[in-house]
């Protein structure tokens, strides 16, 4: 009996400890991870809206996106704001699927419909070398200037695709394409067009 | 206990990635660059040497049984100590590091080592032995990424070197690293029987 139990004792002691330390650790880090989080967050929003002079309060959307879209959560949606206080633009966040789940990206959205600028937060599940490289600015820069249906050049679009990681950059095109529609049908006026 | 002979040991005679063949996921996973070679060789590193040394200070009330449970409580307990620390004070080194630090939970080497050494031997032989098999690691994962980055990619370290029509697409895909390892094995076959 007793070489069952001062095992489990013992293992439980251990997992206590642990349980314990975790706990300590999350509590102190918790706080900073979510300010570098927001920081990155603001960061991004400047990047993509470079001429706002301030951002407006984010709003976190439940997106319902049609069939063709279902790969493409946007999160959360920020008023920008120019030097006199007039709207210019959105910053517009998205989730979406690209050759793995979750890859983040912020989209610049201006009041005609028109991309100001990409910027990728977060590609790392992307396979390194081939889809992680849409972090490089030789491929989210070409999104700038760009309105309409966004699509990589294969399916006759005018983006052109990552080498090698086609899935990834159709991702990234379709995000774009429905940044800039949702923010069409929702936030300007008359709608879409 | 001779600290430069352990370490020589991890790095070369019992080499964890030509000689023990052990951590195969995150070698072939990863290794697609010579950066990420070296940035989860170091993060395995660090891991490897504290889980060394905090095992073998408490290897004698371990009960044998339940060794291998512990041995994953304490491994997966630092690995995520040191994700949420870095996450919350260092956010460059986590954005270069991040992709690999859950990975080093599943990486075999840590616990091979924790069984094979750090449960029989004393806290400061033990982190000497994480200090040299973890460069060992480091250096063949290293090796490694370095290949396949410049056969696939034409550069090394992200320094291109290539032309565009040299680069051979397939080294860094998966099968790429299946080939690239085998070749060094043979090399490394090569010169240790030469001896």
């Amino acid at each position: 009996m007793s070489n069952i139990v001062r095992p489990a004792a013992i293992l439980l002691i251990i997992c206590l400890i642990a349980a314990g330390l975790l706990g300590y650790v999350n509590a102190i880090t918790s706080g900073p991870i979510a300010d570098q989080e927001a920081a990155a967050q603001a960061e991004s929003m400047k990047a993509v809206l470079a001429d706002a002079a301030e951002f407006g309060e984010s709003e976190a959307i439940e997106d319902d996106a049609p069939e063709e879209h279902e790969n493409i959560d946007i999160t959360s949606i920020t008023p920008a704001l120019d030097q006199s206080g007039k709207p210019m633009g959105y910053a517009v966040a998205v989730t979406a699927k690209g050759f793995s789940a979750g890859l983040q990206l912020m989209f610049g959205v201006d009041e005609e419909g028109v991309l100001t600028g990409l910027s990728v937060v977060n590609c790392s599940n992307e396979t390194p070398g081939l889809g992680a490289n849409a972090a490089n600015e030789s491929f989210y820069g070409q999104f700038a200037g760009m309105s309409g249906d966004i699509a990589v050049k294969k399916d006759g679009g005018q983006v052109e695709a990552l080498t090698g990681a086609t899935i990834t950059s159709r991702a990234v095109s379709n995000s774009a394409t429905r940044a800039i529609e949702y923010v069409s049908e929702n936030f300007l006026e008359g709608g879409a067009d | 206990m001779n600290p430069v002979k352990i370490i020589k040991n991890g790095i070369i005679d019992e080499n964890p990635t030509f000689v023990q063949v052990i951590g195969m996921c995150p070698t072939l996973a990863v290794t697609s660059s010579a950066v990420n070679g070296v940035g989860m060789g170091l993060s395995t590193t660090a891991v490897l040497i504290c889980s060394n040394f905090v095992i073998s200070l408490i290897r004698k009330i371990i009960p044998d049984s339940v060794r291998i449970p512990c041995y994953i409580v304490v491994i997966a307990s630092f690995v995520t100590i040191v994700q949420m620390v870095l996450k919350g004070f260092v956010p460059a080194l986590d954005a270069a590091l991040g992709v690999y630090i859950p990975l080093i939970v599943v990486n075999c080497l840590i616990l091979a080592r924790a069984e094979a050494y750090a449960g029989k031997n004393g806290p400061v032989a033990s982190l000497f032995d994480g200090v040299g098999m973890g460069l060992g690691f480091t250096l063949a994962l290293t090796v490694l990424g370095a290949v396949r980055e410049f056969l696939g990619n034409g550069s090394i370290f992200g320094i291109a070197i290539l032309p565009e029509m040299c680069k051979t697409l397939l080294m860094i895909l998966p099968p790429g690293a299946f080939i690239t390892l085998a070749f060094l094995m043979v090399l490394v076959n090569l010169v240790r029987n030469r001896k």
